[in-house]
């Protein structure tokens, strides 16, 4: 009975990244008919490395939305890191040592908002909305006072950082190893390590899990300082890629992963979701972006879609289970 | 040395009507005018400018000055114009008093130019929020014997002095010239701008095109497209222009996201072989300059920006002189590998 439910379930969320494969291979057939740039290799490669940090930080985005949680601050989180440790190299401070300090904030403000959705036990949708405009704020600070007293980006001239953002390995862009990488071990965690398990028995029932004996605030806490974790990987290969260590990189991210999470069929309601269906999710957002500038349709409709890509999604999950 | 006495008395009229011929003040007929001046042109008549400074320095001349706030360079480089000409004239008895708003509220700016009437401001330099409570208040300030000089931006039907600015077009127009030259007359371009809904944007646009349709009609403009002023939809339309034009010859990068659009050009393979020109010395576009990836940058030269108001209000208060023009525009500074470095001194 039991393994009977776990399969069936299984299938539920096979059936769900099935069809969201479905949509992206539609979208591209659409868009290769529309196009004749948009499947040639360098541009399908850029699709890629457009989608990496995207998707490396919805890789941490889906463990946190599994749990019933939410995290609106990983773009300033990828912001203030990259600014962090641009900022600490520009003062003298040895790349590796800045390079640490940047993944050592990204945790601690992962954990701080970890730490007080658990302890203090406000909603994380405040919480992080709270770390959001801290976060970019002290983008600004810590870009504050270089020529004067304003705000201005930092170029990042360090190779490894470049290497991180804009490297190749052969044809392909390092960025889309990277990412492969993580998703592939991401997905091992959560399937076959006890916390990884874990993280689907709090979303599904946080009482039931409780009473099993799941440590449920380490569980969010680890969810919650990962993804401050991979934000900082992120925000380096951003501005890496870009040069600059910019005090506008990553606004707005936050609503590309909750997009790309809920469009890969996890639920806002916790206890269901995957990290190849986010990424599948990651890859259609990408397309979208990607088809957006081919097609020469104006900017902001890009920020128009994103939001009717959001509500689609979320609208489609709740009417699918009610049905 | 000629005086004003002997030009009174060669010209048979009082000393007081040689005094607004001199300075162009009104209350004299066009004959007596034209007499008038014409004799102090052939005396070789030169205003007495220390005779004038000594005067003055019994009264205090105060200049209000009101900048947005502080979360732009650009304002930074104002100030120092704004500096530089105060350092000029702080001897003939002019003070300054430099306010810097907190947000970009007309009530705020209101506030601000209140409290400065009350200080006992002789005359204001400000950058207008466009709004009409502000208007009212310069031309009440005007009415009131306050000279205004707006830069920057202007408000429009307003009684101030004059403007001082950028002519917007006229920098697309520079780009377009520049670009021309670069490509001697042939190939293809595109444009990366930041935002339709930018009306510098579109000024900018406008002047370079009018200049590659006049001028150089052998340029193509193959597309123009929108970073929204960020680096990282700047790499991604940047990198897509490079690759889908491998014939592409130039590249006008008119607004910010610098830093991404120059990371695309590096990548692409056809990249270096394009020439590029920019808007403004953003730290990213220095270093790109100095790479050989830029071929010229324009700027804005906030500096005159905040300079020149300074002076014109200054020559206004001390010596009654009235700005020629009621646009006063600044010119465009160009910036090349070669004299990049020159910048922030």
């Amino acid at each position: 009975m039991e393994r009977g439910k776990m399969s069936s379930l299984k299938n539920v969320i096979r059936v769900r990244e099935a069809g969201v494969f479905g949509a992206l291979c539609l979208i591209v057939v659409i868009m290769s008919i529309l196009s004749p740039y948009f499947l040639r290799p360098d541009n399908i490669f850029n699709v890629l490395r457009g989608m990496s940090t995207i998707g490396i930080i919805s890789i941490g985005m889906t463990m946190i939305i599994i749990t019933g949680g939410i995290d609106l601050s990983v773009g300033s989180i990828l912001g203030v890191t990259a600014m962090f440790t641009a900022r600490l190299m520009y003062q003298g401070i040895s790349p590796v040592l800045a390079i640490f300090g940047g993944f050592g904030l990204g945790c601690l403000l992962g954990f701080t908002n970890g730490i007080i959705i658990t302890k203090v036990k406000i909603a994380p949708f405040i919480v992080t909305l709270g770390m959001l405009s801290i976060g970019r704020g002290l983008t600004y600070l810590l870009a504050t006072g270089l020529r004067g007293t304003v705000a201005s980006n930092i170029p990042m001239t360090n190779e490894f950082i470049g290497y991180l953002g804009a490297g190749y390995i052969g044809p392909i862009p390092f960025p889309v190893i990277e990412m492969t990488i993580l998703v592939v071990l991401f997905s091992l965690f959560v399937k076959y390590t006890v916390i990884g398990r874990q993280i689907y028995a709090v979303g599904s029932n946080e009482e039931a899990a409780r009473l099993s004996g799941v440590n449920v605030d380490s569980v969010k806490l680890f969810v919650y300082t990962t993804t401050g974790a991979l934000c900082t990987l992120a925000g380096l290969m951003n501005a890496g890629l870009l040069s600059t260590a910019a005090t506008n990189a990553g606004q707005g991210n936050e609503l590309d992963v909750v997009a790309a999470v809920v469009i890969g069929g996890a639920s806002l309601n916790g206890g269901q979701g995957s990290i190849i269906g986010t990424i599948i999710g990651a890859a259609i957002m990408a397309v979208l972006r990607n088809s957006f500038i081919l097609l020469r349709l104006p900017a902001y409709m890009q920020t128009v879609t994103i939001g009717v890509v959001i509500i689609l999604a979320v609208s489609t999950d709740r009417l699918r289970k009610a049905s | 040395m000629v005086t004003i006495r002997e030009i009174a008395r060669i010209a048979k009229v009082s000393r007081g009507t040689v005094d607004k011929v001199l300075n162009n003040r009104p209350g004299v007929s066009d004959e007596v005018r034209e007499r008038v001046s014409g004799i102090a042109k052939a005396l070789g008549y030169k205003p007495n400018i220390i005779g004038k400074a000594l005067a003055n320095q019994k009264k205090a001349f105060l200049i209000g000055v009101i900048v947005p706030p502080d979360s732009n360079p650009y304002f930074e480089d104002i100030k120092r114009g704004v500096n530089a000409a105060y350092d000029e004239v702080k001897y003939c008895g002019i003070q300054i008093d430099y306010q810097v708003m907190r947000s970009l509220e007309p009530k705020e700016q209101l506030g601000i130019i209140e409290h400065l009437v009350d200080k006992g401001i002789t005359a204001l330099a400000l950058n207008p929020i466009n709004d009409d409570m502000i208007r009212d208040a310069i031309d009440e300030m005007t009415g009131g014997g306050i000279p205004v000089v707006t830069f920057t931006s202007d408000i429009l039907r307003s009684r101030r002095l004059c403007f001082v600015g950028l002519d917007v077009v006229k920098s697309g127009r520079v780009a377009g010239e520049l670009m021309g030259k670069l490509l001697q007359g042939k190939g293809k371009v595109a444009v990366v701008f930041g935002s339709r809904s930018i009306l510098s944007h579109n000024q900018r646009i406008e002047g370079f095109t009018a200049v590659m349709r006049q001028d150089y009609p052998g340029i193509e403009i193959l597309e123009m497209v929108e970073n929204l002023d960020r680096d990282d939809v700047s790499f991604e339309v940047t990198l897509s222009l490079l690759e889908r034009y491998p014939d592409l010859d130039g590249l006008c990068l008119m607004s910010a996201g610098i830093g991404g659009a120059g990371r695309a050009i590096k990548l692409a393979e056809n990249g270096y072989g394009i020439k590029v020109v920019s808007f403004d010395f953003i730290p990213e576009t220095v270093e790109l300059v100095k790479e050989g990836i830029i071929d010229f940058t324009i700027g804005q030269n906030p500096f005159m920006q905040g300079y020149q108001p300074i002076k014109i209000l200054s020559d206004y208060l001390l010596f009654d002189r009235v700005p020629q023009v009621d646009f006063y525009r600044i010119s465009n500074e160009i910036k090349i590998k070669q004299n990049i470095d020159e910048l922030y001194v």
